[in-house]
């Protein structure tokens, strides 16, 4: 239950911050200006396939799980 | 000499041409949300995973070798249609070593390793396969996976949606994942092990959700929320604990429920010629097991197009409300785990990752060192699990697109 | 010193003489990007050239009279901006008005006949062309389309974006008279701009200074003939089949240089007084000669009392 409210809570706050438009120093970038967003390295994973790696491997040796995607293998690992 | 005149609306012709420009695909390239995959790409990646042998100080029976995991993958994405695209990634692994079995104490009451005596020898094989959806302004996907193991099972499903919430510099996702999971332990009933269970199953659901926004022409920042219920069979089936003197089943609720809160930060420094990636991940779950991660990596772009990425990474987590290294009486709910995994404990791991491009082709090395010790964690640990790992991992990978 | 460490890969394309400037580490990494660029040139070009008969716009044309033609996503954005250019200028800017060059032969020095011009003012006007996102069809034998009035701009525009995201900082894009600057010199000054003198095309009567975005030009000088004294130049008023009077040539700076071509163009078409005037609406920094030798607009040598120039 503690759990539920505490995930309730964090729900409404990233609502909010999600809604902090004007305030939050966001400057409008026409489509032109956006060849630096595209660059590979700026990508939320530039290499998917080493991220996938990397977060089997986390999620194997330690106890915590769960990122910016649900789906995805689970395994035996021991 | 700046380029508008100041103090003076845009014309109303001025705003319908950009408007009906902004629409040219080469003036917009590629979008925040929903970019179409216009090439095929398939990349290869070989790994060698390698944990340090137990210290001899911590290891009171069994190999001291433990874990090497080989693993390869394979991904291959390409555009389908007008409006879709494929992405199938296959993974195959073979590992072997020993792992932690149970824990006991020493002569001094210390807490020290006792590992499985043969040697673990398994292979596993995984598949996913995800469709995507474009649309003019959103994005809708489906994905389906199956693993297999000698002894595990999973099969996997997931959907998610994103939209963009306007002049493509914020955008909203949200999605669904199930799982659902079948052990058939090897040993299990045998005289070996004869409570250890013959076949069990679990399956887990999780929901997120998450905003993506531009802050700028070089900066972005991502918040994503997720919501898992585990049930069924969560206990690890090779495991034991000590329990008064007793060895008994890695025992743990047979539910779990977990919230998970990733924020990241993508940073462009032009003059640098570099990108900044910091991400934050809060955990927290009804076992009391609560965790922090920070990760921070710099992108350098250099000549000849080379790219060399540092990075760290530093994880705390608390542990288990049921864990203990060994117990000298049962608890009441029955529950007993010894499993380095859900102690409390600190890891640190640096990174390094160098990528050449030639062409369509393109290479990557990396190498990574992970360590783990009571110490590193956020609040002070009373006594360190004996089992905490440490690893090195090698990564080599071969992609080309067409 | 402003242009030197810049690589330069000057190339054919588009009808002109092309050139990319480029400022990166190393040569071989500006090599690799002009590559990159002018095969997006290219591309742009091969697609919708009238001269190539597997181009979209010879397709589009061959069906005229006929069956609607399927075209593809960049085509169709082509199409909706030709169409805003069209409401916004009212009417002036019109693809279909190429057909005129066929009644108007500025090498022959003879003016055509008024009753060819009716002829083939039947032929013109965006207003008959069916087209949606998916297909167009011009209702009439003989109708064409075509995309030479802006498509070089916009390539100069989609060159610019691509050069930006393979890591290119500062440089700049000219195809043709028609450029985007990627970015300043790394010192931070500006790219200096000559503009063609109108009735001196091999001088420039002025230069500008340019830190960012498109800059286009439209003039009557291009192609043109001299009859009786007049001059009679490329630039055809769709409405009556002539060519324009009254401006020689107007200069546009704007963030993209599809913006900076189709104001420029329009200012022609609406001549002395009504191009002045829009160009002044549009809020663009802008240069204009009339073809009686009168100057203005923000980059003008001697600025006009009560217009700054920012």
């Amino acid at each position: 239950m503690r759990l539920i409210l505490r995930f309730m809570a964090l729900t409404s706050g990233l609502f909010l911050l999600g809604s902090l438009n004007s305030g939050c120093a966001v400057k409008k970038v026409e489509a032109w200006e956006r060849g630096e967003l595209a660059r590979e390295e700026m990508a939320w994973e530039p290499d998917p396939q080493e991220a996938a790696y990397r977060s089997h491997v986390y999620f194997s040796k330690e106890a915590s799980s769960g990122g910016a995607s649900a789906g995805g293998g689970g395994c035996g690992c021991n | 000499m700046s380029m508008q005149k100041k103090n003076k609306p845009a014309s109303k012709a001025l705003l319908a041409l950009t408007g009906s420009a902004l629409s040219l695909p080469g003036i917009s390239g590629k979008a925040a949300a929903a970019d179409p995959v216009t090439e095929t790409s398939i990349d290869y990646q070989y790994s060698n995973y390698r944990e340090e042998d137990l210290p001899s100080s911590k290891h009171a029976g069994g190999d001291v070798e433990r874990y090497e995991i080989d693993t390869h993958q394979l991904r291959v994405v390409r555009p389908w249609g007008d409006s879709y695209d494929v992405t199938v990634d296959l993974m195959y692994e073979t590992m072997s070593g020993a792992s932690p079995w149970f824990i006991m104490p020493g002569a001094n009451g210390e807490p020290l390793q006792v590992m499985s005596g043969a040697t673990i020898e398994d292979d596993r094989s995984d598949i996913l396969a995800k469709v995507r959806k474009l649309y003019d302004n959103s994005a809708a996907s489906l994905s389906l996976g199956y693993s297999d193991e000698d002894d595990y099972r999973a099969i996997n499903v997931g959907i998610e949606g994103e939209w963009d919430l306007g002049s493509k510099q914020r955008t909203f996702t949200v999605g669904l994942g199930y799982s659902d999971d079948e052990l058939e332990p090897t040993d299990g009933g045998t005289t070996l092990y004869p409570n250890r269970v013959t076949s069990a199953e679990k399956d887990s659901l999780s929901v997120y959700a998450g905003f993506t926004q531009v802050l700028n022409a070089r900066t972005t920042v991502q918040s994503t929320l997720s919501f898992t219920r585990h049930d069924g069979f969560l206990s690890d089936p090779y495991k034991e604990a000590f329990v008064a003197g007793n060895r008994v089943q890695d025992n743990r609720p047979d539910g779990r429920d977990a919230i998970a809160w990733l924020t990241r930060l993508r940073h462009f420094v032009p003059s640098a010629r570099g990108a900044l990636h910091v991400d934050y991940r809060y955990f927290d779950d009804d076992w009391e097991i609560e965790s922090h991660t920070l990760e921070l990596g710099w992108h350098q772009n250099l000549p000849a197009d080379w790219q060399l990425s540092p990075s760290v990474r530093y994880y705390s987590q608390s542990q288990a409300f049921f864990y203990a290294p060994y117990y000298n009486s049962a608890r009441s709910d029955g529950f007993a785990s010894s499993d380095y995994r859900l102690s409390p404990y600190g890891a640190l791991s640096y990174r390094l990752r160098a990528t050449k491009k030639i062409g369509t082709w393109a290479f990557h090395l990396g190498w990574e060192r992970y360590t783990s010790e009571a110490d590193l964690a956020i609040k002070s640990v009373r006594v360190e699990n004996p089992g905490l790992v440490e690893f090195n991992a090698i990564t080599f990978g071969i992609s080309r697109h067409f | 010193m402003p242009g030197a460490g810049a690589w330069r890969f000057p190339f054919r394309a588009m009808g002109g003489p092309c050139e990319l400037r480029l400022y990166a580490p190393e040569e071989a990494e500006a090599r690799r990007v002009a590559q990159a660029a002018q095969a997006e040139v290219m591309r742009l070009e091969s697609h919708y050239t009238r001269y190539r008969e597997d181009s979209i716009t010879s397709r589009i044309n061959a069906a005229a009279g006929g069956e609607p033609v399927p075209v593809d996503p960049e085509t169709a954005s082509l199409l909706e901006y030709a169409d805003t250019a069209h409401k916004q200028s009212g009417g002036l800017f019109d693809i279909t008005s190429g057909v005129f060059r066929r009644v108007w032969d500025f090498k022959s020095g003879v003016l055509p006949d008024q009753s060819e011009i009716e002829k083939t003012r039947q032929l013109v006007g965006w207003n008959k062309v069916e087209w949606s996102s998916t297909h167009i069809r011009l209702p009439l034998a003989g109708m064409q389309i075509d995309f030479g009035g802006f498509v070089k701009e916009y390539a100069v525009d989609a060159v610019a974006r691509l050069c930006r995201e393979l890591g290119i900082e500062h440089g700049m894009v000219d195809l043709g008279g028609d450029i985007h600057i990627i970015g300043p010199h790394p010192d931070g000054q500006p790219w200096q701009v000559g503009i063609r003198n109108p009735r001196d095309p091999e001088k420039a009567i002025v230069s500008i200074g340019l830190l960012s975005g498109g800059l286009a030009s439209s003039g009557d000088y291009e192609r043109y003939m001299l009859v009786d004294g007049q001059r009679y130049c490329h630039i055809l008023n769709p409405g009556t089949g002539w060519p324009v009077q009254g401006l020689a040539s107007v200069s546009v700076a704007a963030p993209l240089c599809l913006l900076a071509g189709t104001a420029s163009t329009v200012a022609m078409l609406k001549g002395r007084e009504e191009g002045v005037s829009w160009l002044r609406e549009l809020g663009l920094p802008h240069f204009w000669v009339a073809t009686d030798g009168q100057t203005g607009g923000d980059y003008a040598p001697a600025a006009d009392a009560g217009r700054s120039i920012s």
